[in-house]
């Protein structure tokens, strides 16, 4: 991948990426491979972008596609090794707090109740939380926008429900 | 908490330092240890499955009243377990901690001359040994006085030749077969994160 790739077509959309490696990862070590994993596809599936959509909708979906798939692979992985689960807990755990020491106490309970929500609901309230509309967001992830908006309410209660609580 | 969700969100993004990405090095690093660790355990399993299979074949053919035929078969197999394990060595010697273009590369070459020198070993060795094995089980059963009584020294040869040359192309396309369904996938990998590598370099 050169410089001038990542400067033009990944460092300005960076703040996308890091949000949903962010959100999909479980551990500091985790985050890290989750983006370098979706910088290396953005840059493998760049000649698959036809301009039908816009570069910023190309970026979230290979994101999260990419984070979907290695969350899924770790999860199948863990499944087999439960030993190695209860491992990973433990250290995600001490992860978590040290990734919690880098963010503001708020944003980090945030994210914390946002990792809580199934992996589409993530992907919906993290476009929503990006002030994408209704409709392109019902374009990204495929489910009609009445649904759409059904569905953030739901999951903006839940969670300030939770940060309340 | 009285701040909206929206509000957490765009105030605690504010600040660049939380923007900034992780650096990227050595991307296929973690990838190729994986791919390395995993072309050692399948290849581990895969001759280790020789040692039951020996012994299985082995009881068959004591069963069967072929006890020679079966200790004949069950010894070659026992020499390709061991000759496996001798040659699978070379994967141990991969160096990860070397850029991983460097250990892949030499990894792919690796590779490249055990399917050459197993390809040629099947090819020549299997019709050498098989035939060797027929021998024996004509004599176990024996079948030798009826064949030779049968079948003129002519008839013979040909039928060997026949023998020999099936059992040379039998090995091959098995032997490659096998590769494919067992470490295709690990190899073709290999090969897309070589391509890739020399895609980036670039």
């Amino acid at each position: 991948m050169s410089k001038d790739f990542y400067k033009t077509y990944i460092f300005p959309f960076r703040g996308i990426i890091i949000k949903i490696c962010r959100a999909y990862s479980n551990s500091q070590e985790d985050y890290e491979d989750y983006y370098q994993e979706v910088c290396l596809q953005i840059w493998k599936s760049r000649e698959n972008f036809k301009n039908k959509s816009e570069w910023f909708t190309w970026v979230y979906r290979i994101s999260l596609n990419v984070c979907l798939s290695l969350l899924r692979k770790q999860k199948k992985h863990n499944d087999r090794y439960g030993f190695e689960q209860n491992y990973k807990q433990l250290s995600n755990e001490s992860d978590l707090n040290e990734e919690s020491k880098d963010y503001s106490n708020d944003i980090s309970r945030l994210y914390e109740e946002i990792k809580k929500l199934s992996e589409i609901d993530r992907a919906i309230i993290l476009l929503y939380l990006e002030k994408k509309t209704y409709k392109e967001i019902s374009q990204i992830i495929g489910i009609n926008s009445n649904l759409i908006g059904v569905k953030i309410t739901r999951i903006k209660k839940r969670i300030k429900k939770q940060l309340n609580g | 908490m009285d701040k909206s969700i929206e509000e957490i969100w765009s105030e605690g993004f504010q600040d660049e330092k939380y923007l900034i990405p992780p650096v990227i090095n050595d991307l296929y690093n973690k990838k190729s240890i994986l791919t390395v660790d995993k072309l050692q355990s399948v290849s581990k399993k895969d001759n280790w499955s020789i040692i039951p299979l020996s012994i299985i074949t082995l009881i068959f053919f004591i069963i069967k009243s072929k006890l020679l035929f079966g200790l004949y078969i069950s010894a070659l197999m026992l020499s390709l377990f061991f000759l496996n394990r001798k040659k699978l060595k070379f994967l141990y010697t991969i160096n990860t901690s070397q850029s991983c273009f460097q250990y892949l590369g030499k990894l792919q070459e690796m590779i490249k001359n055990n399917v050459k020198s197993t390809t040629r070993l099947l090819g020549i060795g299997l019709p050498f040994f098989g035939y060797l094995g027929l021998c024996i089980f004509i004599f176990e059963s024996n079948m030798e006085n009826f064949i030779l009584e049968t079948y003129s020294s002519k008839q013979l040869l040909i039928k060997s030749i026949i023998i020999l040359m099936s059992l040379s192309v039998i090995g091959i396309i098995s032997f490659r077969l096998a590769n494919y369904l067992v470490y295709g996938r690990l190899i073709k990998k290999i090969d897309e994160m070589i391509d890739e590598l020399n895609l980036l370099k670039k």
